[in-house]
């Protein structure tokens, strides 16, 4: 598989990098994460007690113990920081560099660190607001929430 | 006020590539060196703390270590707590220490070799997806580095104070000048500017030189009930865990340093002022910088100014910041990481950090940090 940078500068000049040519590592999916990441749109846990979200990895509500239900996201949110990834020993990124890495803040609340694709990385500011894109993975079952410039 | 354990002894070999021929020999080493500085024999030994290394896995490595130095502890514990572990082991022997009469000394170890035992590459790669770090589930599947995750704290923190990113340059181009007066540093060639400049980019805005090195190494501490002939006193230590992941923490420039050091003061009855050293955790640039701003050492966005104005050396007004030269320069051992900043500690309030020597150090703080800005724990020091 030839892959080609995540966030708009083709190490292949010839071809036209977008979120759709770039296929991320599939992520572990265990039976506790696979409805996060099986899910048709992008979902955080919420509680419908307290009206609070959470982040992905959170299980139960700290105020009233109830388990959390995933509820579907506006997708929308802001770049609260970001970075560009110059050098990863990692094999699966290697050949990606430079790519961004942004935290971003969902309208919701709760922060997801993720790819943002679109732009050029350097490009990428805080405060740009971004929206969930569900793209592609090594395995064709399972899409990666990532964000795209607005 | 304060506790009662003393640090009696201490031992650090060279940091950097070494030649150990296992991670178990050097902590064999260790134990004997800081037995040997406490004026203390092999089989005074009541109770060994140990951390599990990631170079030289065991069941349970504490054991393993007294199997190793032939020895029959009373107790023997292992401590899974990041770069709060320096920290956490000492506070576990205040713990062994009250509740085992028949346990007067204890000696705490952590070393590692991620540099010759396990290889950088592969080191530095396995934190981004195993055991480090970065959240396996929810983080790992975008390809954030270690010094990506810090990378994050250090935009943010740029854009919020309005910090000139050439400024992060002020520690670690402090913490290489401090390096230079230590012979176990890691990093001890002088380093201009220029140096910091001319480095390559690893994740924005960090470089290269942002960023702590992988070093073999760590150190070993006798910790005893009874206050040594000359030693160091324990007077408060206290901690502070908000998150684990950056994803799930509060802010993304303020973290819990502070609280850790809150509680330390309040349990010694002592104040900042009293601090004349700060051993503070320092990973990456950024991580020093916002932990004297948490710990209300300096204000918000203030810290790369006031070091590079030299407010953090024995001259300024601040506290000596690092005199060994932080784990951007002295080194950082994997899981050993901040074992540095007690070794330091201990050394400058008994006097014995030769040419680094803080004049009238009476007071020393021993800062450790878990994951990023994770865990946080705070030790006070003082000559006994």
């Amino acid at each position: 598989m030839t892959r080609q940078n995540p966030t708009g500068t083709a190490p292949n000049a010839d071809q036209t990098p977008t979120a759709d040519a770039f296929r991320w590592p599939s992520p572990h999916v265990q039976p506790e994460t696979a409805p996060y990441w099986q899910a048709s749109q992008h979902v955080l846990p919420y509680c419908d007690r307290c009206d609070r979200w959470f982040w992905a990895g959170q299980r139960i509500c700290p105020a009233c113990a109830e388990p959390l239900a995933l509820r579907p996201t506006s997708g929308q949110g802001t770049v609260e920081a970001v970075t560009v990834v110059h050098r990863t020993h990692d094999r699966r990124w290697r050949d990606a560099v430079p790519y961004a890495v942004a935290a971003v803040r969902l309208k919701e609340g709760p922060r997801l660190i993720a790819n943002v694709v679109g732009s050029p990385p350097e490009k990428i500011r805080i405060g740009t607001p971004v929206r969930v894109v569900l793209c592609a993975t090594d395995d064709p079952h399972i899409r990666v929430p990532v964000f795209e410039t607005t | 006020m304060g506790s009662h354990v003393w640090v009696a002894g201490a031992a650090e070999f060279p940091q950097g590539k070494t030649s150990w021929p296992s991670t178990m020999a050097l902590h064999e080493a260790l134990v004997q060196e800081a037995l040997t500085d406490a004026g203390l024999k092999l089989d005074d030994v009541d109770a060994l703390i140990t951390v599990s290394p990631r170079s030289d896995p065991y069941l349970v490595h504490a054991i393993a270590l007294a199997e190793r130095l032939g020895i029959i502890p009373k107790v023997a514990l292992t401590l899974e707590a990041g770069g709060t572990a320096p920290v956490a082991m000492c506070a576990s022997a205040e713990g062994v220490f009250s509740t085992e009469p028949d346990v007067d000394v204890v000696v705490a170890v952590a070393a590692d070799l991620p540099a010759t035992g396990i290889g950088r590459a592969q080191y530095t790669s396995s934190l981004a997806v195993a055991a480090g770090p970065v959240h396996p589930d929810y983080e790992a599947p975008y390809g954030p580095t270690v010094p990506a995750m810090f990378a994050l704290v250090a935009s943010a923190y740029l854009d919020r104070y309005s910090v000139d990113p050439l400024r992060l340059a002020a520690l670690p181009l402090q913490d290489r000048e401090m390096a230079s007066r230590h012979p176990n540093a890691h990093m001890r060639s002088p380093m201009s500017l220029e140096d910091y400049v001319s480095a390559p980019m690893v994740a924005s805005p960090l470089r290269l030189f942002d960023c702590a090195p992988v070093s073999d190494g760590g150190g070993a501490v006798v910790l005893t009930k009874h206050p040594p002939q000359k030693g160091a006193q324990i007077r408060g230590i206290g901690s502070s865990f908000r998150h684990l992941h950056l994803s799930a923490a509060n802010d993304i420039v303020s973290f819990g340093a502070g609280d850790a050091l809150d509680r330390a003061l309040s349990r010694a009855g002592m104040s900042r002022d009293d601090i004349d050293v700060a051993c503070v955790y320092d990973c990456f640039s950024i991580a020093g910088y916002v932990n004297l701003e948490d710990m209300g050492l300096v204000g918000r966005g203030e810290a790369p100014d006031a070091i590079a104005e030299g407010h953090f050396t024995a001259a300024g007004s601040g506290p000596a910041l690092n005199p060994h030269g932080g784990l951007l320069s002295h080194g950082h051992p994997a899981r050993a990481g901040g074992m540095g900043n007690l070794i330091e500690a201990y050394r400058q309030v008994t006097g014995a950090a030769m040419e680094r020597q803080v004049p009238n150090c009476r007071a020393a703080i021993v800062h450790g940090m878990a994951g990023v800005f994770a865990g946080h724990a705070v030790m006070i020091l003082t000559a006994s």
